[in-house]
């Protein structure tokens, strides 16, 4: 018989031995079923967080959440207002804005406030996430989201010093408070309102580029602000042709006239003597082809490899056409770097993370992350700025109380319809508090669409 | 200095006193219980409950194996611990089924002391065996999709957890009796040894009351468990593969017969191989949480008293057969690789008392038992983390529900009453 036991044994021990194969296999190595559709885990536990609250830097409350029952709710007081900044949270869409990237804080699970926190983590009693305080002016920002009216477009501002984000707003835009109830129609709206237009939006530059050609040209010496270019209404290059906004023509603008008027052919010509590999040398200074690291999601800014410019290309590019892109995050630091003596600030909105017993347990520092001039050829570009907003594109936003400093941009796109319309700049030009850019898409001249809406914001912020 | 088995018990019991309390004071700390000595209430009482039952085992069989009352006292506490948190009203309810089955375990190893007369009784335990098998055919309600349920009143009674025991005891006092005539060949055919075609008769008698349970009682879990069993206590005995091979055979036949005719089967089978719609519903519903509760335990298991199954998450039968999902959620792998350890260590513990007898009777009975036992418990593990099609037995000794818990310590007694008399005449 002990043959027979010592047989059966075996057996046994084999299927032990199985048995503890499969509960390794579906214990240890079953991951993937968390995100099985048919799993309601996930969404369980979303609802049992208490995520910390959104803060702006003025105490107002851009999202918290509401217990409700064993479950909390989520709330944005501020609704459409902060939407492009807060995104949403919702368990059964997801996560978007700051909600999305700042989720790990929000949920507490980054960091632990003290030793009690942790034990408490420990046996399952569950402490608020953590909150934010972020860099939004909660004035600012509804002045920008009031200012930009039922237009289709973007503002940001920023403190081109620091690179604090004061307001930022892109159009159009949703109630996070109803996420789910609107999702089936926002997600299929032809004017995408889930899109983040400031950050994700990639836009022609138009002439707000000619910026970085007039920086190119000072700071390699092809040209000084006063000299002069023949100024046609069209100009013949390579085998094209470029021409002024609505064919404007003069017979000769010095490089400043020509910047505050806004010359497409004078600045084509300079774009033709600087070259394609040092224009787009300077505006990958700038911060072109360069991935943007912010707190929401950005979209790389484009300009084309220099060596697929033709001559025509590269003067349309001087002037912010043909296949340059950009996002109006990118446009307003392109603006602080001018304002800031060549320096580019890293751009952010949260100032600071707290625990729930209001420790701050993250702190941004602010910092630069790209030399674009040098501050003296950056100063003569912003000589240029507050002459367009003196007596050139911008003149109508002139104010005796302040000087301002600004680029308009009217960027084509070729389909017969209007010109997006750019403003960026900042103010008070001798000592910047803030840097603004205003995209409004599909509304025709920067200067007269885009500018006065700046000239809003502006003495709201000043 | 040696310690007796009875002092080897008794430690036993208190170390396992010290881990359920652990056990109890965590899942107090998950709900945001104070912690007081009421925390302790439930393994307090149940560790009063064995303490009697050592004492009265200390009195009666004072050579019995130690490990017994132990791992019973570890996997009831297991068993009260998750009812507790998962339904404490039935946390109650199954304290007083523990205790009727120590009672009946103390009265087992007082009235069955001598278990070699046991054997006497033979036929009569067979053929009650076999009555409470079949009689949920006749008498029997439908609960969960099986006929395998007596009602008393307001009582439901599981007629095949006792019938287990019974049919044992006929198999091992009739295989001691007639081993030789069975294993004796009678006949040869080429190198094999055949046994007479009338031997084969009982083979078939247990597999034709097996696909009866399984056509008309739609139990697919003891028809496994019945003739798996038997399967292996006669080759045990007879040491003869043509028995087993034979029965193999008849098992596959018979299975894949039902499968072709009897749909409830097919949706059996057709839940194993296809677990995980993407639309989680309908038949497929339970395993397919038991199986994501699995993968949310993890290594080490989300805590006692913080899992979702049964509380956040629908799942009818939490406390029965799926109980073991529960476990494997808040303990983790760690949780569940100990319950099958556990397991095999009671298997290790039997097959030894086994060996330990001097008569042929005492070792097939306590082998039996205990194959019973553990096969039964790898069955139902196996089907929630779908290794096997899901068959509803409950796990011996933590599942909710009288009938499977006062027959598990009946069969434990037994065990005792053995394993006291192989060391006494050894």
């Amino acid at each position: 018989m002990d043959r027979q036991l010592k047989v059966i044994f075996r057996i046994m021990s084999l299927v032990v031995a199985m048995l503890i194969s499969v509960l390794v296999f579906r214990q240890a190595l079953s991951d993937d079923l968390a995100m099985h559709p048919g799993n309601q885990r996930e969404l369980l536990a979303e609802y049992s967080i208490n995520r910390g609250s959104i803060f702006t830097i003025d105490g107002k409350v851009m999202a918290e959440s509401i217990a409700d029952g064993d479950v909390y709710k989520r709330e944005y007081p501020m609704e459409k207002i902060a939407s492009s900044v807060s995104g949403y949270w919702d368990p059964i869409r997801g996560r978007s804005g700051l909600e999305a990237s700042f989720n790990e804080w929000l949920t507490g699970k980054n960091q632990f406030a003290n030793l009690d926190d942790w034990f408490s983590t420990l046996i399952n009693q569950k402490t608020r996430g953590n909150d934010l305080t972020l860099t939004i002016d909660s004035n600012l920002q509804e002045t920008a989201w009031e200012s930009l009216g039922d237009n289709k477009g973007a503002i940001v501002v920023i403190d081109p010093k620091s690179g604090a984000i004061k307001a930022l707003v892109s159009k159009p835009s949703y109630d996070p408070n109803t996420i789910n109830e609107l999702w089936k129609d926002i997600s299929t709206d032809d004017d995408s309102p889930l899109l983040n237009r400031a950050t994700l939006g990639l836009y022609p530059p138009g002439s707000t580029f000619k910026i970085i050609t007039a920086g190119a040209g000072l700071a390699l010496d092809v040209v000084e602000p006063d000299t002069k270019f023949k100024s046609p209404g069209e100009l013949s290059v390579g085998g094209g042709t470029v021409e002024n906004y609505a064919g404007t023509s003069n017979r000769s603008l010095t490089v400043e006239k020509a910047f505050t008027l806004s010359s497409n052919t004078v600045f084509a010509q300079i774009g033709l003597e600087l070259g394609a590999e040092n224009l787009v040398r300077i505006a990958r200074d700038f911060g072109f082809d360069n991935k943007l690291d912010f707190d929401l999601p950005t979209s790389k800014s484009t300009i084309p490899d220099p060596q697929n410019m033709d001559e025509v290309m590269l003067a349309w590019s001087a002037v912010g056409q043909g296949e340059t892109l950009v996002t109006p995050l990118h446009m307003v630091l392109i603006a602080s770097a001018i304002a800031n003596g060549g320096d580019i600030p890293k751009p952010y909105l949260v100032e600071d993370v707290r625990n729930y017993q209001g420790g701050i347990v993250m702190k941004h520092k602010p910092r630069m992350i790209g030399k674009a001039l040098d501050s003296d050829i950056a100063d003569e570009v912003k000589n240029m700025m507050v002459k367009v907003v003196e007596n050139g594109t911008a003149q109508r936003i002139w104010t005796p109380n302040y000087e301002i400093a600004g680029k308009t941009g009217s960027a084509e796109i070729f389909d017969d319809k209007p010109a997006h319309a750019w403003f960026t700049g900042f103010a008070p030009a001798d000592d910047p508090k803030i840097a603004i850019v205003v995209l409004v898409e599909e509304k025709g001249l920067g200067g007269k669409i885009a500018a006065p809406i700046a000239k809003d914001i502006i003495s709201e912020a000043l | 200095m040696v310690f007796s088995n009875r002092n080897k018990e008794l430690f036993g019991i208190f170390f396992v006193f010290i881990i359920l309390s652990t056990g109890f004071i965590q899942l107090s700390l998950n709900k945001g219980q104070f912690i007081d000595i009421f925390s302790l209430g439930l393994p307090i009482i149940l560790g009063l409950f064995f303490l009697v039952t050592h004492l009265a085992v200390r009195y009666q069989s004072k050579a019995a194996d130690s490990s017994l009352l132990p791992i019973a006292f570890l996997l009831t506490g297991f068993s009260v611990l998750f009812i507790s948190r998962l339904d404490p009203d039935f946390a109650s309810k199954q304290l007083l089924w523990i205790s009727l089955g120590l009672a009946l375990l103390i009265l087992t190893i007082r009235f069955a002391a001598d278990y070699e007369r046991l054997a006497e009784y033979k036929y009569i335990f067979g053929a009650l065996g076999i009555i409470l098998l079949l009689i949920p055919i006749f008498l029997g309600k439908e609960i969960g999709g099986a006929k395998l349920w007596l009602q008393f009143g307001g009582y439901s009674f599981q007629p095949a957890e006792i019938a287990k025991i019974f049919i044992v005891i006929f198999l091992a006092a009739y295989l001691s009796e007639k081993k030789d005539l069975l294993s004796s060949g009678t006949r040869r055919v080429g190198k094999l040894e055949l046994p007479d075609t009338r031997h084969f008769a009982p083979l078939i008698v247990i597999w034709l009351i097996s696909l009866l349970i399984l056509i008309f009682e739609k139990d697919l879990g003891s028809s496994l468990l019945f003739f798996g069993v038997f399967l292996l206590i006669v080759y045990i005995s007879t040491a003869n593969f043509i028995f087993t091979f034979a029965g193999l055979v008849l098992f596959i036949f018979g299975a894949s017969v039902s499968y072709y005719f009897f749909p409830h089967v097919q949706t059996r089978i057709s839940i194993w191989i296809n677990t995980l719609p993407d639309n989680v519903s309908g038949d497929s519903y339970q395993l397919a949480q038991s199986l994501f509760a699995l993968s949310a335990g993890g290594v080490s298991g989300t805590g006692i008293g913080n899992g979702l199954l049964g509380t956040h998450i629908h799942m009818p039968a939490v406390l029965t057969d799926f109980i073991f999902s529960s476990v494997g959620e808040e303990l983790g792998l760690a949780g569940t690789v100990a319950i099958v350890l556990i397991y095999f260590y009671l298997l290790f513990r039997g097959l030894k008392i086994g060996i330990s007898q001097e008569n042929e009777f005492g070792r097939l009975l306590s082998i039996g038992l205990i194959l019973f036992l553990t096969i039964q418990a790898f069955i139902i593990i196996a089907g929630v983390v779908k290794f096997i099609p899901l068959t509803g037995v409950t796990l011996p000794l933590i599942s909710y529900g009288g009938s499977s818990i006062v027959a598990n310590f009946i069969l434990i007694g037994l065990l005792l009453s053995i394993s006291n008399k192989a060391s006494t005449n050894g």
